[in-house]
Formats: C-alpha cells, sequence, structure tokens
C-alpha cells in the first residue's frame, strides 16, 4: 500500500507527458495551412522577341498583324500593332504543328512562321487545376522580311523566358 | 529551425550513448516488438477516407536503448478536389527503416520511455489524374485530360519523436510525431504527384503521427 500513491504519481506523470505529446502531435494539424499560390490563368503561352540581323533587339516600325491559321478560319493573335518587339501566343493543345501569319501593313508583304511541339497535359494540383505544357521541336518561317528563327528555351510552361528569336533583315 | 532541432535531437542522442557506462551483465538483445499504427485504421472510418496509409512495425530491442526497427505500410488515396473536380488515385505498399533512441534507457521504468529516432522512407508508385477536359486557345476546340499510371519513385527522411507507455504485460501503446523532408521528387512532364504513399501529401516538407499497438515478445 506504501507503493501505491508512488505508482499513482509515475501514472499522472505519464499521463501528462502523453496528454503534451498528443498536443504536439496535433499542432501540425492546427498551424498548417497549405495551399498552392495558384495562377489565375493556366493557359501557357510561347514569347517571341524580334531581333536585327547584327543580333540587337528590333521594333517592327510597321503596322504588324499576327493570326494563328485555323480550319475554321484565323484567330488574330496581335492585331495592327505598331513598334512589336515580342510577341506571347498559344499553342494548339490537341495540334502539333501551329502556323503563324505575321501581316505587315504598310510594306504590303507577309511571311508565315511554322512551330512544331510536343503537348504535355500538365497536373498543377487539387487547387490549382490542370494545364497544358509545350516543347518546341522544331521552328521554321518564310524569308519575305524574316532571315532566320530559333529555339531558345524549348520548355513553354509557367517560367517567363524567352522561347523563340525571330530575326528580320535589314 | 525543425532542421537544428532534429540535429540537437541527434547531437544529444549521440552524447548520450557516449556518455553512457556499458551495463554489466545486461543481455545485448533484450526482445521485439511487433506494432501497428491505429491512426492509419480510424483516419478513414471517423475523418475523411480519401487518403491514409496502413501500416506495421517490427523493432528490435537492444539493451533497453537503440530500436533497430522496419516499417511497412500500404497508402491508399482517392480525392476529387473540390475547386475543379479532380479525380486523384494511387495505392502502393511503402517502407520505412531506422531506429529509435530512448532517452531513459538508464531508468528502466517500468511505466514507459520517451524516444527520438530516424527513418528512411521508399515507395515506388504510379497515380492516375482524371480531370475536366480542357479548351484549346487555338481551335476552341476540347482536348480531355486524363493521366493514367504516372510513375513516382519517392525517397524521403523522417525525424521521429515519440513515447511509448506500457499498458498490460507486454503490451504498450506508442505516440510518436515525425517530421518528414522529401529526398527525392517525383516532378515528371506531367507534373507533380499530389499524395506519395508513406510520406503524405506532396511538398518539400510535412509531418505525421502515428498511435501504435504495441506488442513485445
Amino acid at each position: 500500500m506504501s507503493h501505491f500513491p508512488f505508482a499513482a504519481l509515475k501514472t499522472l506523470r505519464s499521463l501528462r507527458i502523453l496528454t503534451t505529446l498528443t498536443s504536439l502531435a496535433l499542432l501540425p494539424l492546427l498551424v498548417s495551412c497549405g495551399g498552392d499560390d495558384c495562377v489565375i490563368n493556366n493557359t501557357v503561352s510561347a514569347t517571341m522577341n524580334f531581333y536585327m540581323a547584327d543580333g540587337n533587339p528590333c521594333q517592327i516600325m510597321d503596322t504588324l498583324t499576327v493570326s494563328i491559321v485555323r480550319e475554321k478560319g484565323d484567330s488574330v493573335v496581335l492585331n495592327r500593332k505598331l513598334g512589336a518587339s515580342n510577341l506571347a501566343f498559344p499553342l494548339g493543345y490537341s495540334s502539333m504543328c501551329d502556323t503563324f501569319v505575321f501581316r505587315f501593313a504598310r510594306l504590303g508583304v507577309s511571311d508565315s512562321v511554322f512551330i512544331l511541339h510536343d503537348n504535355h497535359p500538365y497536373f498543377i494540383s487539387l487547387d490549382c487545376g490542370t494545364a497544358m505544357f509545350h516543347t518546341l521541336t522544331a521552328v521554321d518561317c518564310t524569308h519575305h522580311l524574316m532571315q532566320s528563327i530559333q529555339i531558345t528555351h524549348p520548355e513553354i510552361n509557367y517560367d517567363a523566358q524567352e522561347n523563340i528569336q525571330l530575326v528580320f533583315g535589314d | 529551425m525543425r532542421r537544428r532541432t532534429f540535429s540537437l535531437c541527434l547531437a544529444i542522442s549521440l552524447l548520450l550513448s557516449l556518455s553512457g557506462r556499458a551495463e554489466e551483465a545486461s543481455p545485448f538483445f533484450r526482445g521485439v516488438s511487433v506494432s501497428a499504427d491505429v491512426f492509419g485504421w480510424i483516419y478513414p472510418i471517423f475523418v475523411s477516407d480519401a487518403f491514409y496509409n496502413n501500416e506495421a512495425s517490427v523493432a528490435v530491442n537492444l539493451q533497453d536503448r537503440f530500436f533497430p526497427v522496419v516499417e511497412v505500410g500500404y497508402g491508399h488515396c482517392n480525392t476529387v478536389g473540390d475547386l475543379y473536380g479532380i479525380r486523384y488515385t494511387t495505392a502502393a505498399p511503402y517502407y520505412r527503416v531506422g531506429m529509435d533512441y530512448n532517452f531513459q534507457y538508464k531508468k528502466h521504468s517500468p511505466v514507459g520511455f520517451i524516444f527520438c529516432g530516424a527513418r528512411v522512407g521508399y515507395s515506388n508508385s504510379t497515380y492516375n489524374v482524371e480531370a475536366a477536359p480542357l479548351t484549346d486557345p487555338v481551335t476552341g476546340g476540347i482536348v480531355p485530360f486524363t493521366l493514367t499510371d504516372i510513375p513516382c519513385r519517392a525517397f524521403w527522411g523522417e525525424a521521429v519523436v515519440g513515447i511509448r507507455s506500457r499498458v498490460w504485460k507486454g503490451f504498450s501503446l506508442g505516440w510518436s510525431i515525425r517530421y518528414k523532408r522529401l529526398f527525392s521528387n517525383c516532378t515528371s512532364a506531367n507534373g507533380n504527384p499530389w499524395f506519395i504513399p508513406g510520406y503524405g501529401i506532396h511538398g518539400t516538407e510535412t509531418f505525421g503521427a502515428t498511435y501504435q499497438l504495441i506488442w513485445n515478445f
């Protein structure tokens, strides 16, 4: 009987430790405030910058209209822009080749850009949804005003970076 | 801060192990314990069956001080996101190995002991995602979104703090809190997994807990 209070004290102490550890175990559940920083628009765009033949960035001093060729009529990506130095445009989700027509109004000339790409359905998270990312595989263009075109970063995702360099002749 | 706490825990256990005097005439091997995690069984019944892990473990008692442990489990996830209605499914076994260290090994307390430990975990799983179709920005057409059997080979580490209390004869109960850190990310061209069996919800770090029924032999 004389041992009873000590045994009870030990039990109480172990219970106290157990309670503390239980609380600590539950603490992460209470303080965890997850949640991703979701993008507002899930559509990714390819970024194309314009350059002169000497490698310097250039502005198109003409009224430029860019449209994507579609079966059901062309869709305008850039409408009558003066002084354009770059272009951001979406790529097709089901197609692997997109054709863009650049119309220079003052000069009355058109050039076409052909972009081949792979499409990757991309799962972001349950809270942020899904997207379609792309990998550029090849690019080409006609040569009325355009001199050359090359891929600089093939991955098209949420990273803001130049994907294509488009070089204009003199 | 968490890394510091974990390092401190390891340093203390190392110092204690170095400074402790070897007890003479005490057997090195003192038994085997088998345990089952109740948390994994209760959670889907009373909280949510969206995701859970069921696991059991075997530990060896070395001088009441070191407890090498192997944990084997099966992780499930079948959930639908509230915002986008995305269904995510995966199910795969996972494995952990590690060791616990009894802070109170000198006391030989009949009540129980507090321990800290470490684990390395591994799971090789595949996951599926079904989501609403996407609208093609070029053609305006509908593109279905389904990912099937995307592989995820995950490798992670855990820092463990816990307590074991003897309840009756060879039967004990135990709590453990776990800080987990993902070493290998399963990112693919199709994105990240949402749930990794044995680890939990995907992220660089996360927390977990176990509530174990333990049989000591």
